[in-house]
């Protein structure tokens, strides 16, 4: 298969004040036509700046290297114009925060149709229909009374519905979802999903997903990759992230993971610590401090992602891990 | 909006109501008098005269007396223009200080937001520092520096614009006084824009509206700019009725017959009907063009609910 997205060594630094802040470092992904790529790690992992970096999103401080090959365009070097025909059309992002990520003073029907005015040349009557047509299969209900209302007339969960249909107008080749779910209740996520997996199936697009909702993950995702301080730390498909991970942050993460079905501890379970500042990031593995595993050469060598079977990569020196006999995320 | 816009005008008239008797009681609280300072008079010509302005009243009479005229419209006779009242007064000044005003105005805004929006685009970048640098400029130096220093250039040395004189208003005689007007409000209009503008171009929504692949011309005016400009439009109703009743400034170095003149010289001569009735208008003004940027206020931000 080919890649549609084939980022490789990007790397996203902010400058800050008080010195420079590397958000994403040298990260490389591959994403094909049809799939579903879970990127899991939790807030300030870097994994909402990697992809607003390939939209050429970033804030002005902040400055992106490596490559993004979109179907044979560098994203990152693309001229403003030529970039602008790709991200809204072939490629589009569901932000996250929707009671911000709408422009409050322009009714839902101008941001819809004026997507598909710009890059499909729709009439406004045809941009207008399948504007409706998307509400309507976001789960809105009473689309047609809704689509002339302004944001602020629209439920927090109802704007992210928007935003999804918004993402999905042009039918992408790529769709970023960036936490699409997390303002949803459970059984519009569900409705969500699957929507997306529909979509995933009939037109052939890949959606990146970001999240930290690891039922959604298992919901929609064929493969994942774990990011942990602006790395990736453990990639695989979905059934060997779950069952099997390699890396002591996903067991912790899996870990976490509050379950129905086992008698209720006192606590929830919790990685210890916090996650490294990543203005001055530790010698070694950026996981030591919160790592039980932790050994000699996790302190002096970050420990670089490699490939450990197909497919399967992870950055840890420790070998030890054994999950033939249990499920994992116990 | 008919309601909200009633209750308004209705409350406007005790608002009035207070700022003439203020105005008309600080007047005369200040001392000397239309009067006073020509050579002594016969005591009975004085009284004459005193009489014929009804000022041997008390106080409270004449205010009484004031401001049922004021209420049908009549603002009564000017102390000093002898044989003008000050109804004619104004409408021989307010429609030089209005054109004058609207067009520095225009002027202002035509050149403030463009430049304000590109410094804001271009931020902390050399664009931005030097209109930044301009505006520093056109708001520290005062009038009366730049106005002399236009004449002098464009007057006297270069000879390509008339020194000063009003002349029915011809575009030539226009151009120093309504440059030398709008600067300022130039500097200010365009600090404002630039600061509306950064704050909303960084929000979320623009990010959004960038991802939609639009183009930034487009991202701007149709996304950023309403919102970017929402702390003019609050500005804009106490600039306006400032810059259209005249600036005394301007109109003393250009020579022009406006407002503002009447409005300074009659405060200094104690001309106290002509001072009531500048205030007057000020005050209806700023009343009115506030009530007008609430309502664009409800236009512009449909979260606005006029009530």
């Amino acid at each position: 298969m080919t890649s549609i997205l084939s980022i490789r060594d990007l790397s996203v630094r902010f400058s800050t004040p008080e010195g420079e802040v590397k958000a994403v470092s040298d990260v490389s992904l591959d994403i094909n036509k049809g799939e579903c790529l879970g990127i899991v790690g939790e807030s300030g992992s870097g994994k909402s700046q990697l992809f607003i970096s390939i939209m050429g999103l970033l804030a002005d401080n902040g400055q992106v290297d490596g490559t993004a090959k979109f179907q044979g365009d560098d994203l990152l070097k693309l001229p403003r114009r030529k970039l602008n025909k790709i991200r809204g059309d072939r490629m589009s992002m569901i932000f996250q925060d929707p009671m911000t990520c709408l422009t409050p003073h322009l009714t839902i029907a101008k941001q819809l149709t004026e997507v598909l005015k710009f890059h499909k040349g729709a009439s406004e009557a045809n941009a207008r229909k399948r504007a409706l047509e998307l509400l309507d299969m976001v789960r809105i209900p009473e689309a047609a009374n809704r689509i002339d209302m302004y944001p602020h007339e629209f439920s927090g969960g109802m704007r992210q519905r928007v935003m999804i249909a918004m993402g999905l107008l042009c039918e992408p080749e790529l769709l970023i979802a960036d936490e699409p779910s997390t303002a949803l209740d459970v059984t519009v996520q569900a409705q969500i999903i699957d929507l997306l997996n529909e979509l995933k199936r009939e037109t052939g697009t890949a959606i990146i997903m970001i999240t930290h909702d690891l039922g959604v993950v298992a919901g929609i995702c064929d493969r994942v990759n774990v990011m942990y301080a602006g790395q990736f730390v453990e990639t695989g498909t979905v059934q060997e992230i779950f069952y099997d991970p390699q890396h002591p942050y996903t067991r912790g993460l899996l870990g976490s993971m509050p379950r129905l079905d086992q008698i209720r501890d006192e606590h929830l379970t919790a990685i210890p610590g916090q996650p490294p500042n990543l203005q001055n990031l530790p010698a070694g593995c950026n996981f030591q401090e919160r790592c039980t595993f932790a050994f000699d050469p996790c302190w002096q060598t970050d420990p670089p992602l490699e490939e450990f079977s197909p497919g399967r990569c992870k950055a840890c020196f420790y070998q030890g891990f054994d999950n033939s006999q249990k499920g994992a995320a116990s | 909006m008919f309601v909200f816009i009633l209750k308004r005008v209705l409350m406007a008239i005790p608002i009035m109501f207070v700022i003439i008797a203020l105005a008309f009681f600080l007047m005369r609280a200040a001392p000397g008098g239309p009067f006073t300072s020509e050579r002594k008079l016969p005591p009975e010509v004085e009284a004459n005269i005193r009489a014929a302005y009804d000022l041997d009243k008390s106080l409270p009479e004449q205010f009484i007396i004031y401001v049922s005229k004021v209420v049908r419209g009549d603002f009564g006779p000017s102390f000093k223009y002898k044989d003008f009242t000050v109804n004619e007064l104004i409408a021989r000044g307010a429609p030089v200080s209005l054109k004058l005003g609207l067009w520095a105005m225009t002027l202002a805004l035509c050149i403030g937001i463009p430049l304000g929006t590109l410094a804001a685009l271009r931020q902390n970048q050399p664009t931005d520092y030097s209109v930044m640098a301009v505006a520093m400029v056109g708001i520290t130096v005062p009038p009366f520096v730049v106005a002399p220093l236009l004449t002098l250039f464009f007057g006297v040395y270069w000879k390509l614009l008339p020194v000063a004189g009003w002349n029915d208003g011809a575009l030539p005689n226009m151009i120093l006084p309504v440059t030398a007007l709008s600067l300022p409000y130039i500097a200010y209009i365009s600090r404002l824009t630039r600061g509306g503008m950064i704050e909303v171009l960084r929000s979320n929504y623009v990010r959004t509206a960038r991802a939609k692949g639009l183009p930034e011309s487009v991202v701007v005016r149709r996304h950023a700019m309403r919102a970017g400009l929402m702390p003019l439009v609050s500005y804009l109703a106490p600039a306006l009725a400032g810059i259209v009743t005249g600036s005394v400034v301007i109109e003393q170095i250009f020579n022009l017959p406006g407002i503002g003149r009447y409005f300074v010289i009659g405060a200094l001569q104690r001309d106290y009907t002509l001072v009531m009735g500048v205030i007057i208008l000020y005050s209806a003004l700023i009343i009115t063009l506030n009530l007008i940027s609430d309502v664009i206020y409800s236009v512009l931000d449909p979260k606005v609910k006029l009530n």
